[in-house]
């Protein structure tokens, strides 16, 4: 299906194209806005990918798949966005209120909220295949063609991410206990 | 901690943490289109000097002239705009997954409405938006009507409805100028704080004419946190045809 879409697309066909969109808007938000750690750059990045994609969509190659082609557009805007604005990549935005949740639930809630703000203050290097992987659910293979690496370092910096993020919740939980 | 479990942690933080982001969906949308459409239109220009009447994209123009233009724009909308789609609502605190439809007003706007609660109908001449099931005679009518004035400007309009409004309703919650649900002016009124008490809200959005649609909202006390919030929800995804087009 998505297949038969690009071919649309590649022949100018402009309700492709927003089908398209509503197929792939909502998770490249949250993709970008992960990466960036801002909702304002997300929304930016996202349309500039798209637009990146509809004006460029004659120079993908439709015998390999769409998806990493997209995301690597994505990212690259992604990061066109944070040099320019010389964002420092925090996930410093709230999360929505947690006002109608039960204990049990908030308390889940608030490590969520850690452990996001967690995510954001890894290095870009680390940040950016944990997004790809979790979100997205890009195999390291996969993740390796977007960022154009090899497949052994996407390995080695999603392992260090994934022990940076559990060492950091680890001293966050023992702050808590020892806060009583 | 289990390998597993701290995957779905992973994800559920990443999911929780970019929600407000996603939440731009419908807006990126719109600007990304508004962008495309003015860069067509550059290109078209262009193409009209370089390569006069022998390319496809003359024949897409020459299809667009000899359109008549109200079809024209409402073919375009169709095109741009998801016939349904799904919006998340905050109904009384709970999170609500609505299917929406695309619908067209008489008076030269879309808006998207969920079908399984409302429908659209014409009264008066004018586009109203009424629950499929209204409440018994006791309750006073729920409905949202829409219409544009062409011959005064927004500020002349809102002023004389919050004139109207401090006339016949004792209790005036909100007036003046807003950027949510719509760029506009609100005047909100309630007929007293009984459960039944008439509720009235209007919106004025000017319609870069010099003109403006004026947004009516009717329903009761009680129904503030229903049908109130959908309503508000459906302006939300309110936009008018002809900014559509220039855009």
């Amino acid at each position: 299906m998505e297949r038969e879409l690009i071919e649309r697309i590649r022949h100018g066909d402009e309700g492709a194209f927003a089908e398209l969109y509503q197929l792939y808007a909502e998770y490249a938000l949250r993709v970008a806005a992960a990466v960036t750690g801002s909702s304002a750059n997300a929304a930016d990045a996202v349309q500039e990918t798209f637009i990146r994609v509809y004006d460029h969509i004659g120079r993908f190659d439709p015998s390999r798949p769409f998806r990493p082609w997209f995301y690597r557009i994505l990212i690259n805007e992604c990061r066109r966005f944070m040099k320019k604005q010389r964002a420092v990549a925090i996930l410093s935005e709230e999360m929505g209120a947690a006002g109608f949740l039960s204990y049990e639930e908030r308390y889940a809630f608030a490590q969520y909220e850690e452990l996001y703000k967690a995510i954001g203050r890894l290095k870009e290097k680390q940040r950016i295949p944990i997004v790809l992987k979790y979100l997205q659910g890009f195999t390291d293979e996969e993740i390796a063609d977007i960022l154009d690496l090899n497949v052994n370092t996407v390995k080695s910096r999603l392992f260090k991410a994934r022990s940076q993020l559990m060492k950091w919740m680890k001293m966050e939980e023992e702050r808590g206990a020892t806060n009583g | 901690m289990d390998e597993r479990k701290w995957d779905e942690m992973i994800q559920t933080a990443l999911l929780y943490g970019t929600d407000e982001a996603a939440e731009q969906k419908e807006d990126v949308w719109v600007h990304l289109r508004s962008r495309m459409v003015k860069e067509r239109r550059k290109r078209r220009r262009v193409g009209r000097w370089v390569w006069p009447m022998a390319s496809v994209a003359a024949t897409v123009v020459l299809a667009f002239l000899f359109t008549a233009p109200g079809q024209a724009a409402i073919d375009q909308v169709r095109q741009w705009f998801a016939s349904k789609k799904v919006i998340t609502e905050e109904i009384e605190g709970q999170k609500e997954q609505k299917e929406v439809t695309l619908n067209e007003g008489k008076a030269g706007y879309i808006i998207y409405i969920d079908e399984s609660m409302y429908r659209l109908e014409t009264k008066n001449g004018y586009d109203r938006i009424v629950p499929l099931h209204q409440g018994g005679a006791n309750i006073p009518p729920v409905y949202m009507e829409i219409r544009q004035v062409t011959d005064r400007s927004p500020e002349m309009v809102a002023v004389e409805l919050e004139q109207e409004v401090k006339e016949k309703y004792p209790v005036i919650i909100q007036t003046g100028k807003v950027n949510e649900p719509v760029d506009g002016y609100v005047i909100h009124g309630e007929a007293g704080h009984q459960w039944n008490d008439e509720v009235v809200k209007y919106y004025v959005v000017p319609n870069g004419k010099g003109g403006a649609f004026i947004i009516e909202q009717r329903y009761f006390v009680e129904a503030s946190e229903g049908h109130g919030a959908r309503f508000d929800y459906m302006v939300k995804q309110f936009r008018m045809i002809d900014q559509l087009q220039e855009e």
